[in-house]
């Protein structure tokens, strides 16, 4: 009796580890159904497209794009899918000419681009700075600060971006240009004053203090662009012209260059984090032994920890693209959403993510347009899943080799 | 010792010089949000110019532009232009105005100089003259008719419905407006205030900032709805998520057998992490509300068709999607606590015989506790701050109902809500009430950065006090 009760008890234990063993299972497996359903959603919508694909690229002009969006109510689609099926009509022209999404690819890669051109520099080589030259208590308290910038809803950048930032930046072309140039000098100026002046002018040295005569510089140098800028255009500007007007381009206030900078934030956290931790894992023998050769602090991190640490910083930079390429909130504010091709800083463009925030809630279920914007859906999630997955292979593919030679010298 | 100067360290305090820009960009656009939200509640002193062609404008101060000009020698100069905010619509087009700076010939603040902040219509600024009730005049001159205001503010919402009072006042140019006592909201003379007052008049607009409707196109009163929106739908949406998550890391870190299946798995998260957010909106669009919500439709609310109920975008179906968004937030963050949990734990446990779901439900589950609530503030946070997919799948600029009311069956999750962050997508993209609706929307901005920046403070600090606790436990063994 006693040994009956017992082992049913054991029974009952067993089959409630084997049921909730199931139950996670089943966890596990709704996620996969679900990036699964996603796919198939998408595709099972847009198979008569790609059945018959002259619509999306059949004349990639695509200046009416805008207004057929605009247009084509839930009412119109009908008629306008009856008169795309027909494809006799010269309104059937009209309407396929309207549906082109190459303005709006090009847009993506347009905006991603200049993100890149941004954000890459910038946040490549503060992640350098962070990993090697800063004291690592510095470094610990840098962390959170970095993930509560990653955390910024893009709304909020997209905002100040497209309200505040880009009619600023349309009144401050030129110091926008200065700004590169005078912000170096200036922090160069302040690396010389402290490297040549006597030693009681000299502040006592503590590890990482740099960083705030580094911002104060920063702040120098970004003032001055401004100034030296409003001066300028008051000495060789005739008329009140502006500088723009004398380039002589096309200028949108909403342009690529406020996209690069706001979308530029808006990845460089994911850029730093990632090329950090990778410079990081950078086995200090590898450092040690080129300081001890005589190579100077620079050229350690340039020569060695650079190249070490390439293949995560290339992870970075992919996975930053992946996610500018996405973005939709802060496209939708500053680029001005207007499908023009070229590849000026000065105009705007509309990527295919703006395209279906802006598209899809007008376009009825099942239409053309419904399908069009599924497709470029489509687009988006094949870019950035082929992107992530290369990123992630290379990042591993790093990660084996410096793991085996960082193991080595510990087992001789 | 010193080293030889070799241009190198510059070159190391360039790179540091970049992170200094980093921050300082950041810093600035959140300074900015801040001083313009900050800024919304607080009583602007009325300013009355008098200009050189004789006009006379009271209103306050929007800004200073600058504007180039041509000096008698042909280079540029610059002037200020000063744009100021009039109210009353009906006298001055769009409610503002402005002239160049050299144009004021005098200016002054009036004390007696009032604003009157109306249902709809916008502020209007000017001076008490009469007190008008049934055409008679009650009280007239400053003095009299603001205690006659006072009098009657008690009793303001009753008298709301009374057609016939009305505050007759005068612009400055001595134009006469009268404002029907139902349309006034508040009264208030800004420059007589005191710093106190002020305080005061600042806690009492921030106060119905969060808990009253919007009025006059997304432009003024408050964004309580949006508030209540925007946690409804996080609500529902961790209800979703939590469960999902947590078995899932469960499955990926202590259930799942090295195999085909677990490496699917583990593909499966790494890229639902990478889909973008407005892909998520389509396919909530495409699945949740055309495919699940028209089967709804149709089998339950067959006699409401062809007027879809769930078969349009609406509050579930928007947290479906954001649970879908965080699911791989809340699996990264549980599994993280549980690849903390020391393996000592969990063989001690098995060691006396329990099984793994004993171990996990008793030893394991408690240490990762934390963990879990850390997952589910980041998601909720992460949920909070996407937009994006929401546009698409039913968040709208106003909605005239609440998803939950005391209106059977009380949860209505078929409806159509009001966002924090779609507010701001849509007073700054298309703003219904004009320029004036901005600096409400960068009200709303820094209500979503402050919440969003605090959850996930919240959530590192958690995970810090954790990792803290694992490394002293795991040397103390």
């Amino acid at each position: 009796m006693a040994d009956r009760t017992r082992g049913r008890r054991i029974d009952r234990r067993r089959l409630l580890d084997l049921l909730f063993g199931r139950l996670a299972a089943l966890g596990g497996i709704v996620l996969v159904l679900t990036i699964l359903s996603v796919f198939a959603l998408i595709i099972w919508v847009i198979h008569p497209l790609v059945i018959s694909p002259a619509v999306l690229f059949d004349d990639w002009t695509g200046a009416e794009f805008r207004s057929m969006a605009v247009e084509v109510g839930a009412q119109d689609v009908e008629a306008q899918q009856e008169s795309y099926r027909g494809q006799t009509s010269d309104t059937a022209e009209g309407v396929e000419r309207a549906y082109s999404l190459l303005p709006l690819i090009f847009g993506t890669l347009k905006g991603a681009l200049y993100t890149l051109l941004f954000a890459v520099p910038l946040s490549v080589l503060a992640a350098l700075y962070a990993s090697q030259f800063m004291p690592r208590g510095l470094r610990e308290r840098l962390k959170p600060l970095v993930e509560i910038m990653a955390a910024v809803p893009s709304v909020v950048l997209g905002f100040i971006g497209g309200i505040w930032l880009a009619p600023f930046l349309e009144n401050h072309v030129i110091a926008l240009f200065l700004a590169p140039l005078l912000i170096s000098g200036v922090v160069a100026a302040a690396f010389m004053i402290r490297h040549y002046a006597p030693a009681w002018f000299r502040p006592r040295h503590r590890p990482g203090m740099e960083i705030w005569i580094l911002s104060a510089a920063v702040l120098a140098g970004g003032w001055m662009a401004f100034e030296c800028g409003a001066m300028l255009e008051a000495r060789y500007l005739q008329d009140g012209t502006r500088f723009i007007d004398v380039l002589g381009l096309d200028f949108a206030q909403r342009n690529s260059i406020v996209v690069g900078m706001v979308m530029g934030l808006a990845v460089t956290p994911i850029i730093f984090t990632i090329s950090e931790d990778a410079m990081s894992a950078v086995p200090s023998s590898y450092t040690a032994g080129s300081l001890s050769l005589g190579a100077t602090r620079w050229q350690t991190a340039v020569r060695i920890v650079l190249p070490t640490a390439g293949a995560g910083i290339l992870s970075a930079v992919m996975l930053g693209f992946s996610k500018a390429i996405g973005e939709t909130m802060i496209i939708l504010f500053v680029s001005g959403n207007v499908p023009a091709m070229d590849w000026s800083v000065f105009t705007g463009f509309r990527a295919l993510s703006a395209g279906i925030a802006l598209g899809l809630p007008d376009a009825g279920q099942g239409g053309v347009l419904y399908q069009v914007m599924f497709f470029a859906a489509f687009l988006l999630l094949i870019a950035t899943f082929t992107i992530n997955t290369l990123a992630e292979l290379i990042r591993r593919r790093l990660r084996r080799p410096l793991m085996r030679r960082a193991s080595a010298p510990s087992s001789l | 010792m010193r080293l030889k100067w070799s241009g190198d360290d510059a070159l190391v305090w360039l790179s540091g010089g970049t992170l200094a820009v980093i921050f300082l960009l950041v810093a600035g656009l959140v300074l900015i949000i801040a001083v313009h939200g900050l800024g919304f509640f607080w009583p602007q002193d009325l300013t009355r110019y008098v200009l050189r062609d004789g006009r006379i404008i009271l209103g306050q101060e929007m800004y200073h532009e600058t504007v180039r000009g041509v000096d008698r020698t042909g280079g540029t100069t610059f002037g200020y232009r000063i744009r100021v905010k009039t109210g009353n619509q009906a006298l001055y087009p769009n409610g503002h105005t402005w002239f160049e700076e050299g144009q004021v010939v005098a200016r002054d603040a009036p004390r007696r100089a009032v604003v009157v902040e109306r249902t709809a219509g916008g502020d209007v600024f000017g001076f008490l003259e009469s007190f008008v009730d049934d055409g008679r005049i009650v009280a007239e001159g400053h003095e009299a008719v603001w205690s006659a205001y006072r009098e009657r503010f008690p009793e303001l919402e009753r008298l709301r419905r009374q057609q016939a009072l009305s505050i007759e006042l005068s612009a400055a140019d001595g134009r006469r407006y009268a404002v029907p006592l139902s349309d006034v909201l508040r009264l208030y003379g800004p420059n007589a205030m005191s710093a106190w007052d002020r305080i005061r008049h600042y806690m009492a607009g921030a106060w119905t900032y969060l808990w009253a409707s919007p009025r006059d196109g997304n432009s003024r009163g408050g964004v309580y709805p949006a508030i209540f929106g925007t946690a409804v739908m996080v609500v529902i949406m961790a209800v979703v998520v939590m469960p999902f998550g947590v078995l899932a890391a469960f499955y990926l870190r202590e259930y799942g057998r090295p195999g085909p299946l677990l490496g699917v798995v583990r593909v499966a998260v790494n890229s639902l992490a990478g889909v973008p957010s407005i892909v998520f909106g389509v396919f909530g669009l495409g699945f949740f509300v055309y495919f699940l919500g028209g089967t709804l439709d149709r089998v339950f609310y067959q006699e409401a068709l062809p007027e879809p109920t769930f078969g349009r975008g609406g509050i579930l179906w928007c947290a479906l999607t954001l649970a879908l968004l965080t699911l791989p937030v809340v699996i990264v963050a549980v599994e993280e606590g549980l690849a903390a949990v020391p393996v000592a734990l969990r063989e001690a446990s098995h060691a006396v015989g329990a099984t793994r779901f004993e171990t996990l439900w008793r030893v394991v589950l408690p240490v990762v506790l934390p963990s879990i609530l850390t997952g589910l503030i980041l998601s909720v946070a992460r949920a909070a701050g996407t937009v994006a997919p929401l546009m698409i799948i039913g968040v709208v600029a106003f909605a005239p109902e609440l998803p939950v009311d005391g209106v059977w069956p009380f949860v209505h999750l078929e409806r159509e809500f009001m966002h924090l962050g779609y507010h701001i997508f849509d007073t700054g993209f298309r703003p219904a009430g004009g320029e004036a609706a901005l600096p409400m929307a960068y009200t709303t901005t820094l209500l979503l950065l402050v919440t969003v920046a605090v959850l996930n403070a919240a959530a590192i600090g958690l995970r810090t006090r954790l990792r803290r606790r694992y490394s002293l436990s795991a040397a103390q063994a």
